[in-house]
């Protein structure tokens, strides 16, 4: 026997029986561990077809044991069901495709899960972790054990050699001519036209630096593919899987409808001993990066590869079957429960969503704002609401008010019990980060982790009501919203006591104010209040020099919930939904208005504000003057716009149809989810395609059009400043502004 | 899940849709107040949703009312100040 | 009184109906309610409670005489077919066919669903009647599962399918 201790790189299923495992051994080798592992997955339903079923499986050529047993489902507890245990895991999906077919009336337990989500359930694995492993002289795993924990927030970090490829284009705009290549050890640069040398200098490079994890950019929807093509046509094996059985697997691309919104995910290409991650497909990867995605891997158990296209929800959802499967409780396909009955009213009730205030219009001095920490996930972890908790005949704890269901207490839910660790984690994360130095060595990757988790637990309310969760509820989503409303309406009411004013609530954030109260201490009694009157945790989130809310670009008497911006006294500026914040603002706009905020953050306080007005005229002057003597570079001009539907389902000619109209005719066609980068052009057609493959002439830009856009952005930051007119400008330069 | 129910604003503009008619009919000037009792009816949609009323045109009913009302308060504090200041006008011309 | 909800014992009605029908559709649902208790299924987000209580004037009295459930996804359709009793009370099964157009779901067992409850809607109607109403199906759907539940209906009510698009003529 030999012992082994490093990092668990990947689990995957073996093609024959069990599962592999990848090990960074603290010896510097990267050793693929083989180890037996049987699945087992189980069915319910009539006894005749049970027994029909048991028959079926007899027959299949699978060394498979079964049966009879009794396991408990969340909703109906002890349930009798048919177990079925077989060698390999890998065979389980396409015999699960069969018995959908031929047993559709059964309802299937542990049929789809992932074989990590199954390893993690028993031997606490995941993504990373610190491994101390016993294993015969065939690399045959006899005992495995894990050294830290996922919720560690100072784990060691593991010796990752990463391999970065990137193309010297855009692939979808130009065709790149080279791929710049590095790793610790080496940098080179390409040329992808001279394929002999192309091929066997990567073939090298792979060998030689043998990486655990392949950065690309493109590398899922362009570069492997073209790679991999290449080596199959010249007969020149490209080493990208480090396991010599595996096979580099492809994952089609496509569009689905989720959260409100067309999404799109590329086609995917995964390997087997390396991790490969393409940023320009990984979700969330600028908001996070890899230290982000190996902090999502380590939190749900989902390998690395697969957690970097994936949606949050997925993560949540393997979070809940992990905690599941640990308590041996079934994970079903789907959930089985349907909505209680209601009555008409009772549905009108409780369908209502969260609060939303409208804020009072106009620039406020000395402001704070303070959030509760992760609203939704608290307030289920905090009340226990669960698919399971919820809904129930007895009520044994306090429900929210207007609440029809009642939620059980006695037993901690499966979803509460997933969340709190989660939030605990981000709790303490949160807390280092603040009294934290911005150039600590481990601000960076706390800050990274915490922006993985609060995707996670946005996600998780959402979750719950998702039709095809599986282990939701309707009911369960509507406690949260019916907590939700009485949280914020007692924070509201805190305020009001003492003798604060509130400017806006907002789902779990409250802007307050109090003449003479601008320092962090002025506000720690109404944090305790609101603390005590909703047991849940608050904090302040700052305290702005001032914060202008702004109102609706149709109805200047409307305000907008999520539309302000605001210097906090250290400085920062915050803004939401003016057009700094918006994707399908041209960058030469965005620039502009963050630089006049820039200019106006200057300002000590709110009376100070019209001292930078010179200032912000002279800014203003100089742009309008580049925008007309064509300064600006052309990419600056570009719109993101997101394709909502395929190209015969518009109705009319808009930007969006033009450009996908001229890429199509190029021979590049998108997909809906997809973004589609657009210049407005003069005359006819009013847009024109960036990645359409010509140059466009700087002439044909419609400069009219982009001054308007200027004019907008300029107003949204300046009209709460100046009370609406823009009299400090020349009326000459107003003119310009106007047309 | 999908909320079937409408949201708040959503009824809102549906009642306001119903009477599109009405206030086609109205004189310009007369459309301006119009349009402000739904102003003002918007503002409070977040109280309107809350109290979950199984007619919720009662409400916005009720929110204009409110706003109308505070523009009298509003008001009636002015002319308690401008008559305090006449009071004082008169008692030193005297 | 509206007859676009004609509900008889011992029958079933399967009610084709394009979208702009639905307030009609809610307005008849709340004057039947006037009459008593009835059962709705909404299967395809259909049922705005809203809507229902306007037209019952706001009388909590009238709109709790309607009991509703709501399915998401086909299977949560047909258990919801499966969990209703037959009864005196008459059932009215809005957007029926809106969860089976789930290209997640495949075809045979969206096919082996509908079977399943085309027995579940011989079965209700037995009781105090039954209507089923669905929307026409636009030619991204599946016709065939339109087709064989027209085909299994006791008596199909087809409305306003296809609309003339009158000319607007200038006014001058």
């Amino acid at each position: 026997m030999n012992q082994y201790s490093g990092w668990l790189l990947d689990i995957y299923s073996h093609t024959e029986r069990g599962v592999v495992l990848w090990l960074l051994c603290d010896d510097g080798q990267r050793r693929r561990f083989r180890q037996d592992f049987p699945v087992t997955f189980y069915a319910a339903g009539p006894s005749e077809r049970l027994r029909g079923l048991w028959k079926f499986l007899e027959r299949q050529p699978l060394r498979m044991e079964l049966s009879r047993d009794e396991r408990r489902d969340l909703f109906s507890g002890s349930t009798i069901v048919l177990a079925a245990t077989i060698e390999s895991p890998c065979a389980l999906p396409p015999l699960f495709q069969m018995l959908t077919r031929y047993f559709p009336d059964l309802i299937f337990y542990n049929a789809d899960l992932h074989v990590a989500l199954r390893y993690a359930a028993i031997y606490k694995t995941f993504p990373l972790a610190r491994c101390h492993v016993l294993a015969d002289e065939q690399d045959a795993i006899h005992q495995i054990k894990v050294l830290d924990s996922k919720w560690d927030i100072d784990h060691e970090q593991p010796p990752l050699r990463v391999l970065t490829i990137e193309p010297d284009a855009d692939p979808f705009h130009n065709k790149p001519g080279k791929i710049h290549l590095r790793s610790q050890k080496n940098n080179m640069t390409l040329d992808l036209e001279k394929e002999t040398p192309l091929l066997g200098l990567l073939g090298y490079l792979l060998k030689q630096d043998d990486p655990d994890l392949i950065i690309t950019t493109y590398g899922d929807t362009w570069l492997l593919p073209l790679l991999l093509n290449l080596s199959e046509k010249r007969d020149h094996p490209l080493p990208f899987n480090r396991d010599p059985d595996g096979q580099v697997s492809y994952r089609k691309e496509r569009s689905y409808f989720a959260y409100n919104q067309v999404i799109y995910r590329g086609q995917q290409v995964h390997l087997t001993g390396r991790l490969h991650l393409d940023i320009r497909n990984t979700v969330m990867y600028g908001d996070y990066g890899v230290d982000g995605v190996l902090e999502m891997a380590r939190v749900t158990s989902l390998p690395i590869q697969t957690v970097a296209r994936v949606s949050p929800g997925t993560g949540i959802s393997a979070m809940q079957i992990v905690t599941a499967l640990e308590n041996e409780i079934l994970v079903p396909l789907r959930k089985e429960q349907v909505e209680r009955t209601k009555t008409a009213s009772e549905l009108f009730h409780d369908d209502m969503g969260g609060t939303v205030y409208d804020p009072i219009i106009g620039l406020h001095e000395d402001v704070a704002e303070v959030d509760f920490f992760s609203m939704y996930p608290s307030i289920m972890v905090r009340f226990n609401i669960s698919p399971e908790t919820v809904g129930t005949e007895k009520k044994t704890f306090e429900t929210a008010a207007g609440l029809t269901s009642v939620v059980k207490r006695e037993e901690l839910g499966l979803i509460p019990q997933t969340l709190a660790p989660l939030l605990e984690k981000r709790f303490d994360l949160k807390s280092r980060v603040l009294s934290m130095s911005k150039f600590d060595c481990r601000y960076k990757n706390y800050k990274a982790q915490a922006a993985a988790h609060k995707w996670l637990l946005v996600t998780c309310f959402g979750y719950l009501g998702y039709k095809n969760a599986r282990f939701g509820r309707i009911e369960a989503h509507e406690a949260v919203t019916a907590y939700g409303r009485e949280v914020l309406l007692r924070a509201k009411e805190a305020a009001e006591d003492l003798g604060f004013r509130v400017l806006h609530l907002y789902v779990d954030g409250m802007w307050v104010q109090k003449p003479g109260s601008r320092a962090a201490q002025d506000f720690q009694p109404l944090l305790d209040e609101i603390k005590a009157r909703t047991s849940l945790p608050i904090a302040l989130d700052g305290i702005y020099k001032w914060v202008a809310f702004l109102s609706s670009r149709w109805n200047k008497k409307i305000a907008v919930p999520n539309r302000y911006f605001g210097v906090f006294q250290n400085g920062e500026i915050k803004t939401r939904g003016i057009e700094t914040r918006r994707h399908d603002t041209p960058a030469f706009i965005r620039e502009t208005q963050m630089q006049i905020l820039e200019a106006l953050a200057k300002a000590s306080d709110a009376k100070e504000l019209k001292d930078r007005l010179p200032e912000i005229r002279r800014l203003i002057r100089e742009k309008q003057t580049a925008l007309h003597s064509g300064h600006i570079p052309l990419e600056k001009f570009i719109v993101h716009q997101t394709v909502s539907r395929k190209l015969e389902d518009f109705k009319s000619p808009s930007p969006v149809s033009t450009a996908l109209e001229q890429l199509e005719s190029a021979g590049k066609s998108l997909r809906p989810g997809q973004s589609v980068r657009l210049v407005y052009t003069l005359g006819m057609p009013r847009a024109r395609a960036w990645d359409v493959g010509t140059s466009l002439d700087p002439r044909r830009v419609n400069i009219p059009r982009y001054r308007r856009l200027l004019s907008r952005a300029v107003d949204t930051v300046l009209d709460p400043l100046t009370g609406g007119g823009r009299s400090w400008l020349t009326q000459v330069e107003q003119l310009v502004l106007d047309l | 899940m999908g909320n079937v129910t409408p949201t708040i604003t959503d009824i809102l503009h549906r009642e306001e849709a119903n009477l599109a008619k009405f206030r086609r009919a109205l004189r310009r000037e007369d459309q301006v107040v119009f349009d402000d009792l739904f102003v003002a009816a918007y503002k409070h949609r977040a109280a309107a949703s809350y109290a979950g009323h199984l007619l919720p045109f009662e409400t916005f009913l009720l929110a204009m009312q409110m706003e109308d009302h505070k523009e009298v308060m509003c008001l009636r504090r002015e002319v308690e100040a401008l008559r305090s200041q006449i009071r004082l006008l008169l008692s030193e011309s005297k | 009184m509206d007859d676009l909800l004609d509900l008889r014992p011992r029958q079933w009605n399967l009610l084709v109906l394009p979208d702009r029908y639905r307030n009609r559709l809610l307005t008849a649902t709340a004057h039947l309610a006037v009459n008593g208790p009835l059962i709705v299924l909404d299967c395809g987000r259909q049922f705005d409670s809203s809507m229902v209580a306007r037209a019952a004037h706001g009388r909590a009295e009238f709109i709790d005489q309607i009991k509703v459930q709501r399915a998401f996804i086909c299977y949560e359709a047909v258990k919801l077919l499966e969990k209703t009793p037959v009864g005196k009370t008459p059932i009215l099964v809005l957007g029926f066919l809106s969860t089976f157009y789930d290209e997640n779901v495949k075809m045979h067992t969206r096919k082996f669903l509908l079977e399943s409850s085309i027995k579940h809607f011989e079965r209700l109607s037995q009781g105090a009647g039954l209507a089923v109403t669905i929307h026409p199906p636009s030619p991204h759907e599946d016709f065939y599962l339109f087709q064989r539940l027209r085909s299994s209906a006791s008596q199909v009510l087809v409305y306003g399918t296809s609309m003339t698009k009158a000319q607007q003529m200038d006014l001058f």
